[in-house]
């Protein structure tokens, strides 16, 4: 079924996407390697920080530069991008560390040292639980980035006489547009992923018990943090990519 | 001097800002006060409780061998009960935790866990001063997922001001129709039905509150709608006609499942993950196609193909990229516990993350259908509209 999907998927975007559309398919590709590669990296108890760093740059140069050509737009997102994700690193720490949402619950029943998953894999759960939540919101902060540096560009290519503020102004303005739609995209993605999570918890678990139980925090954690830092990657990108589009023209 | 004469400047500055901007700071100001006051409040919850909670206020930690020879940690900790008749009780609590942590729980100072304990009646009244012995149920989260939910409804409405609000409201709206639909599915409807039935609501209202009640958002919404049902009917007739999906390998799946159901919660699933990236597609290409048209009113359907392809092929790729990290970012945790209990990768692809890869390739086979179907129907819908006005 997965092999159907992926020739469905790739006929499409030849179909639709032509040249651009192999270029998609090589990112994806090269995503994939990525992602398995920092999984095993991770596995092999390499420092999670330093890995996740890495593929978070890797990812966003094969997003940005290979995909989407090497310009001032690309570059103002990948350096927003970065600042974006240092920002939130101490962040997700801070509360990860302390509300305990690595490893699985007691709800994963199959996952369990009976089924012979040993829970001494001399590695820290709560290091790899920061990892997933920067891995699973890199995807839709180089999205938003993008669109609006590209809009940032549009504006000021075809006013080039517009000033600074006026240039963030309009890129914010526009951000303000992405963003109802980006967040509603993020919102169904986890609706669907917890579609299961969520029957089973309506079943058994009272209001107070789900707040509290580790594996809807696990899942809502995902979800918030991926939703603020789309919303903070906005005014990072308007600000750095009209500072640098009115500075290079100068 | 200098010194001086900067922080005059600096305060001159805050000064004229504040009286330029007066409506402005004071909403600031009286958000800040609603999201701190708020946030206490839910920190300090403990009376609204009905199983005891205690707060950590030491811990002293050592360390042993377990029967298997692993070493685990011992937590000895101190806390103070926060609610219920014994409040302000020291009580002692024990802790032990795996280094990594797979299954266990680590504590920290200031952390509130729920406890349980018997507390016999001599006890408590002969000497209060030696703490008495309790056990942990679990940990109390609510505050940092109230934390988070705070500053993402403060950040939203500091930058976005009303599209802030109608995104937030937007989000309460699908919560219900997800809730109540979750509600009906235990009452025993069918899921995917329900999913249907929900998905072409979410639809018609998230577009509605994005973009208002016009043109544009009725072409967002058939495009949407007509790319929805292409999925999932491609991926009912994937599902039904493949009977080595490996159901024991979904999250969370009840124990006693039909195949039937799993095949429906498993296509509801996949319906309801690329619907927000469609609804996404579809209002960006009509968006597009409003403004060229009302740009140019004699704008020809080619350059408006033409232009919509351009844009498309901008949009895909990062969508794609969304979808792809997103979806597999969750699978992570039990992609390292299989590979260091040394499940091979191959086998891993296929079965531990088949579900995820399933709802990503879907996904971003909908956002590519979207690209030329939202196209055609915006095209219709304007074009259409202005032949029959002349």
């Amino acid at each position: 079924m997965i092999i159907l999907l992926i020739i469905v998927l790739f006929l499409l975007l030849l179909w639709i996407g032509g040249e651009r559309g192999i270029d998609t398919m090589w990112t994806l590709f090269w995503n994939f390697i990525i992602f398995i590669i920092t999984v095993t990296l991770l596995a092999h108890n390499f420092n999670i920080y330093i890995v996740t760093i890495i593929s978070c740059i890797t990812v966003s140069c094969m997003t940005l530069f290979f995909e989407n050509g090497k310009n001032i737009k690309t570059y103002t997102a990948f350096l927003s991008v970065m600042l974006v994700v240092f920002t939130l690193i101490p962040i997700v720490y801070f509360i990860s560390s302390r509300s305990s949402i690595q490893g699985f619950g007691m709800e994963y029943t199959d996952i369990d040292e009976s089924y012979g998953y040993s829970g001494n894999i001399n590695l820290s759960m709560i290091d790899i639980s920061i990892a997933v939540i920067i891995i699973a919101l890199i995807g839709a902060i180089l999205d938003t980035s993008l669109a609006v540096s590209s809009a940032t560009y549009e504006v000021y290519t075809n006013n080039k006489n517009i000033s600074l503020k006026e240039l963030v102004r309009s890129s914010m303005n526009i951000g303000k547009d992405i963003l109802g739609t980006t967040i509603n995209t993020l919102f169904f993605i986890f609706v669907g992923e917890s579609l299961t999570l969520m029957i089973l918890i309506k079943d058994s678990y009272s209001f107070a018990t789900m707040i509290n139980s580790k594996i809807f925090c696990a899942e809502v954690f995902q979800i918030l943090f991926s939703a603020i830092s789309c919303i903070i990657i906005i005014p990072a990108t308007a600000y750095i990519s009209s500072y640098f589009m009115i500075k290079s023209h100068e | 001097m200098d010194g001086d004469f900067l922080t005059i400047k600096l305060k001159n500055c805050i000064i004229t800002y504040i009286q330029n901007h007066k409506k402005k700071t004071i909403f600031w100001i009286i958000l800040t006060l609603i999201a701190f006051v708020s946030y206490i409040f839910i920190s300090n919850n403990y009376s609204y409780y009905t199983s005891p909670i205690a707060t950590i206020n030491n811990i002293k930690t050592t360390t042993d061998t377990n029967s298997d020879g692993d070493r685990i940690i011992i937590q000895h900790i101190n806390a103070t009960i926060r609610n219920g008749n014994d409040k302000g009780l020291p009580v002692s609590l024990e802790n032990i935790y795996e280094p990594s942590n797979v299954y266990t729980d680590k504590y920290v100072t200031g952390n509130d866990v729920f406890i349980s304990y018997e507390l016999s009646e001599n006890t408590s009244d002969s000497n209060t001063d030696t703490a008495f012995t309790a056990t942990i149920t679990g940990l109390k989260r609510d505050k940092y997922v109230s934390l988070l939910i705070i500053i993402l409804v403060y950040i939203l409405i500091i930058l976005c001001n009303k599209k802030g609000l109608m995104t937030i409201i937007s989000m309460i709206i699908n919560l219900a129709i997800f809730y109540y639909a979750i509600d009906m599915y235990s009452k025993g409807h069918n899921i995917l039905c329900l999913s249907i039935i929900s998905a072409v609501l979410f639809a018609i209202l998230s577009l509605i509150i994005i973009s208002g009640f016009n043109k544009k958002t009725l072409a967002a919404v058939l495009s949407t709608l007509i790319t929805v049902a292409i999925i999932t009917l491609l991926s009912f007739i994937l599902v039904s006609n493949n009977s080595d999906i490996d159901y024991s390998f979904m999250e969370f799946l009840y124990f006693s499942y039909e195949r039937y159901d799993a095949n429906m919660l498993f296509i509801a699933e996949i319906l309801l993950c690329g619907l927000g990236a469609i609804m996404d597609i579809s209002i960006t290409m009509s968006s597009t196609v409003n403004e060229l048209v009302d740009k140019n009113h004699n704008i020809t359907s080619d350059s408006l193909f033409k232009s919509c392809r351009e844009i498309g092929h901008d949009v895909m790729g990062t969508m794609v990229n969304v979808m792809f990290f997103t979806n597999l970012g969750g699978c992570i945790p039990f992609i390292i516990l299989s590979m260091k209990n040394s499940v091979p990768l191959p086998s891993l692809i296929k079965y531990n993350m088949f579900f995820e890869l399933a709802r990503f390739l879907t996904g971003s086979i909908g956002i590519l259908l979207t690209i030329p179907v939202a196209t055609y129907i915006s095209v219709y819908i304007f074009k259409h509209n202005q032949e029959a006005r002349q």
